[in-house]
């Protein structure tokens, strides 16, 4: 558990120290390692008012909020259809997506920015978000979950005349939400830290997310002002934290919510 | 009637993804496999010359990038060895809910939500090789400081570390949530049967998770075949090309080599290979499970 | 899928340039913005009167850096009503991926900043434009000879020097003190680099606690950034030796032809050099094997090689460093030598406003504008004749610093392929330096580098 949480405790720690202590007691190892010994607010009224990365953090949330709630309805419906319906050639279309998600992104990255030219979206929030709601793994995650939920309440349901649209929202979803609550998490995470993609991307620097904003506080050949670095991933890692310490209280063990009524 | 419903809703529930796919991943990838097949200068977009499969026969004598796949198919194998059972335990710990598993929680949790960068910078001054703090404790109990890092023996563990304590996190959370979907009653069965706990496991517990044991592996080994920024911030590769991983070397040869057409074919052929090597752990999880 | 685990960043910054103003280190009065007006275009350009809107591309600078680019936006606006000028401003770290995404997306900015050494291959690459017909007469001959090298392509120049910066030992007074140890002024005096070895193992025997020598904080920290770690080898060289002997070569880095390394980065001088090089952190441990953040400013390590920029960095940082620092020229083995360095800016080959850019890039280039420049940073002009109105630099140490940059600068090896050479000559010097064979690294550096330069024909 200390192996776990000391490097995130330093990093919480130095953002409270002023730039000449935060390696000056790296080593050797003394309780002044973690804990500032003259604890300053410095560093984060440097981060919000010096360097205003409100705006980024306003950024960020647009773009996860519109990447989350996307990637969960595109990533269920497909992932629906692949898990409970019948169409020939289901298997080879499965196996095609699942493809997509062995792509390095590094590679793909400069088609992909040819890509966003094209649909000129490079100076939009959607160049940030519209490129990963088809998430690959996000549907074989939910396609894993859906196979999970028992046949006979779906079949239960169709002799009772629901529609596939019924079933679908009345018993799959509520009974997948663990799956669910998982996709949210992921996606919020990997939106939230993204960093090379809205780098490139992005050519409006009023849009620009946290993580390129952090990158910016290093101007060649100065040192890097490591304490407001500290304090904006600190600020940073916060919001991510509390949603995923929060939603997973909203993991509910397997109810059975019918729709046999 | 039924099934003509069917299809107008299977093509409702597909498109989005499937637009989404198209434009944004196979469209990216089919411009990579086209480039790969001619000399592309990542600077010269305006200028290509077809040179069929050259790239492809370059590779078969280009020892880094062997090198590279070595180190990283090393990377993931011990990654996963790891990782797994360590994130399947602690997952069950936190599922029993006994006190202080939510300051375990946040103490898992905590470096998967930190910048890679941030953890580089403190994973590296950890690991200095005089005065760190790894041989600062190493030291109290009577070890040699190690080299890490600077080592080339050392530096591909001391990076794997770093990767199993950034996404065990992430693999805790997926199994967590898969635990979440095994109905009580199941367990509650088993006890009146006075079935041990790690009977329950076993019996239980292992077959109920299969799929979504099978989604992580598959996701832990995607993820860790395409390892990058570690690698770029804390070693570029060395000493003497001992962390040298795959994706960084595509990287290196796209964005400081400008030589798009040969990174491309890198990238190819590093796909084919994972979905070599995913096929191979769907087949082999599904007869475990007698699927 | 760009995951967490994906994402790349470079927090240490990369390259040679800047350093802080400090905003209370009794600058010199600047004059204001008020009086300066644009100097006109070169010779025959006559400016569009519809509007124009031009794309700059830049890297995040200081806040005082900040803030000269935004009033020199605003009064070239006044001059110039019918231009808008647009800038996106990214981390100097990416600044190059960033360049390469908006070429091969094929919408280049106008004006870009870039890494002073990468100027030839922009312009190899067709990438660039020659600046020569743009530039107001005098303004090539003024340019610092190493600066004017690195920045040129076939006898025009393609960008135009921000600054200038030349590397120098700097030291913390009070520890050499405690040793008895005073480290020359002079250049005719300057150590060389086994003088300097035998005070770095004074150093550790009186504190074994401090690093004599501070490893390189340039790059990712550590041993492997050619602008420090070169400097090694090529003092072991001789540039006034005949073109064909093995002390030339091994100064020069390169053929002239630009074609081969094999011979001058691995000559037996250089290797020599390399084995030297590597004994520093394998057998004597005078410098660490790793980056270590902040050691000389921290009084972690007793000394250190970098450029001026590192007073403006003690001053604004470190207001109560509480150590005097002193600086003696850069040590050698057979003729001193220091590599020089400058960010740059150039006009993209397809912007279709290129008198314009050149308009704006005369303006921010002109004198007036330059000292205000220095007045921000602090670090060297790139132009000789500012340094005549700079009069910090008539005494030491500054003078000092100066003669290093105009009698014994050199720029990096001049090629197409500078990133390339720079990448496999870094990998190879920090293998060396954690013990890597020298003479077969060096040699397999040398054949993987001129793979990469038969890329680059003539």
């Amino acid at each position: 558990m200390l192996t776990f949480a000391t490097p995130f405790l330093w990093m919480f720690g130095s953002a409270f120290k002023t730039q000449g202590d935060i390696f000056a007691h790296a080593y050797p190892l003394t309780w002044e390692t973690i804990l500032p010994a003259r604890p300053t607010l410095d560093n984060f009224a440097s981060v919000i008012f010096g360097r205003g990365i409100g705006r980024n953090f306003l950024n960020n949330l647009i773009v996860a909020a519109a990447q989350v709630v996307l990637t969960l309805t595109v990533c269920a419906m497909a992932a629906y259809a692949f898990a409970r319906l019948r169409f020939p050639g289901r298997d080879a279309l499965f196996g095609l997506v699942l493809f997509a998600a062995l792509i390095p992104f590094e590679a793909t990255m400069i088609p992909l920015f040819q890509v966003m030219g094209i649909l000129d979206l490079r100076s939009t929030y959607f160049a940030l978000f519209l490129p990963w709601i088809a998430n690959p793994l996000g549907i074989f995650l939910l396609r894993q979950a859906f196979l999970e939920v028992p046949r006979d309440y779906e079949e239960a349901a169709i002799i009772e005349g629901a529609s596939r649209l019924q079933i679908f929202w009345n018993i799959v979803l509520p009974m997948s939400r663990p799956a669910l609550i998982t996709l949210v998490l992921l996606t919020f995470l990997w939106s939230w830290n993204s960093y090379l993609w809205p780098l490139i991307v992005m050519q409006d620097s009023s849009k620009q997310v946290i993580q390129v904003a952090i990158a910016s506080f290093s101007a060649p050949e100065q040192l890097p002002s490591w304490g407001d670095i500290f304090a904006a991933s600190a600020l940073a890692t916060v919001p991510v934290l509390t949603i995923f310490l929060l939603l997973q209280r909203y993991y509910v063990r397997g109810v059975a919510m019918s729709g046999l009524k | 009637m039924r099934r003509l419903r069917d299809g107008a809703t299977i093509a409702l529930f597909l498109t989005p993804a499937f637009v989404g796919l198209g434009l944004f991943h196979f469209l990216p990838i089919f411009i990579a496999l086209r480039g790969s097949l001619f000399d592309l200068n990542l600077l010269v977009p305006d200028r290509e010359t077809f040179i069929g499969v050259e790239h492809y026969m370059t590779m078969l004598s280009d020892e880094e990038f062997r090198r590279s796949l070595l180190n990283t198919v090393v990377y993931t194998g011990t990654k996963l060895v790891i990782q797994l059972p360590l994130s399947f335990g602690l997952a069950l710990l936190i599922e029993t809910r006994l006190r202080g598993t939510t300051l375990l929680r946040s103490a898992i949790f905590a470096p998967t939500v930190t910048a890679v960068a941030i953890a580089a910078v403190i994973w590296g001054l950890m690991y200095q090789p005089q005065a760190g703090l790894i041989n600062s404790i190493l030291g109290a109990v009577g070890i040699e400081p190690q080299s890490f890092l600077t080592s080339k023996d050392q530096a591909l563990p001391s990076i794997i570390a770093l990767g199993i304590w950034q996404d065990t996190g992430l693999t805790v959370l997926i199994l967590l949530g898969g635990l979440q979907g095994i109905p009580r009653d199941f367990y509650e069965a088993a006890q009146l049967d006075g079935a041990s706990g790690w009977q329950a496991v076993r019996h239980l517990t292992l077959p109920l998770l299969r799929r979504t044991i099978l989604f992580t592996v598959v996701l832990t080994t995607i993820f860790a075949f395409k390892v990058f920024a570690e690698v770029k911030i804390m070693t570029e590769g060395g000493p003497e090309n001992s962390t040298l991983m795959t994706v960084y070397y595509i990287y290196k040869k796209a964005f400081v080599f400008l030589d798009l057409g040969y990174a491309f074919a890198l990238a190819v052929v590093l796909m084919a290979i994972l979905i070599a090597i995913a096929l191979l752990q769907g087949r082999i999880l599904r007869t475990r499970f007698e699927y | 899928m760009e995951s967490p685990t994906r994402r790349l960043k470079s927090i240490v910054p990369a390259l040679v340039v800047a350093l802080l103003l400090s905003a209370c280190a009794g600058a010199t009065p600047t004059p204001t913005g008020a009086g300066v007006s644009s100097s006109p275009a070169g010779p025959s350009q006559t400016l569009t009167t519809a509007p124009v809107t031009l794309r700059i591309l830049r890297y995040t600078a200081t806040k005082a850096e900040e803030d000269l680019h935004a009033s020199w936006i605003a009064e070239f606006k006044k001059d110039h009503p019918n231009i808008t000028i647009e800038a996106e401003v990214v981390p100097f770290g990416e600044l190059s991926n960033k360049i390469q995404a908006s070429v091969a997306g094929g919408n280049p900015p106008d004006i870009f900043f870039i890494d002073g050494p990468n100027t030839k291959t922009y312009a190899y690459l067709k990438i660039l434009r020659p600046l020569d017909q743009y530039l107001p007469a005098g303004f090539k001959a003024d340019i610092v000879d190493a600066t004017l090298e690195e920045q040129s392509y076939q006898g025009q120049l393609y960008s135009m020097p921000d600054r200038q910066t030349a590397p120098a030992l700097f030291y913390n007074k009070d520890m050499l003190d405690a040793i008895g140890v005073k480290p020359p002024t002079k250049l005719a005096d300057a150590w060389t680099w086994d003088e300097a070895l035998k005070v770095w193992m004074q150093l550790k025997a009186k504190s074994p606690d401090v690093w004599p020598l501070e490893p390189s904080r340039f790059g990712a920290g550590g041993a492997g950034f050619y602008y420090r770690d070169g400097i090694f080898s090529r003092s072991a060289g001789d540039r006034s030796a005949p073109i064909s002997s093995s002390l030339y070569k091994t100064f020069a880095a390169i053929s002239p032809d630009g074609t081969t390394v094999q011979g001058y980065i691995d000559s037996p001088e250089a290797i020599t050099a390399g084995k030297w090089f590597q004994d520093l952190t394998m057998v004597h441990a005078v410098t660490s094997k790793v980056g270590i953040p902040n050691a000389f400013l921290d009084k972690k390590a007793a000394m250190t090689i970098d450029h001026e920029g590192i007073l403006g960095r003690m001053n604004t940082q470190y207001p109560n460093g509480g150590f005097n620092i002193g600086v003696t020229p850069m040590p050698y083995f057979k003729k001193p030598v220091v590599m020089t360095g400058s960010n740059a800016s150039g006009i993209s080959a397809r912007s279709t406003h290129p008198a314009e850019a050149a308009a704006y890039l005369n303006f921010i280039y002109n004198d007036a504008n330059r000292l205000r420049y220095w007045d921000a940073n602090r670090n060297m002009p790139a132009r000789k004749s500012l340094f005549d109105k700079l009069p910090a630099y008539k005494d030491y140490p500054l003078s000092m610093l100066k003669e290093q940059l105009l009698t014994i600068g050199a720029p990096r090896p001049p090629t197409p392929a500078w990133a390339i050479f720079d990448s496999i000559i870094n990998a190879a010097i920090k293998d060396i330096s954690l013990g890597a064979p020298v003479e077969t690294t060096l040699h397999k550096a040398a054949v993987d580098v001129d793979k990469e330069l038969a890329k680059y024909p003539k």
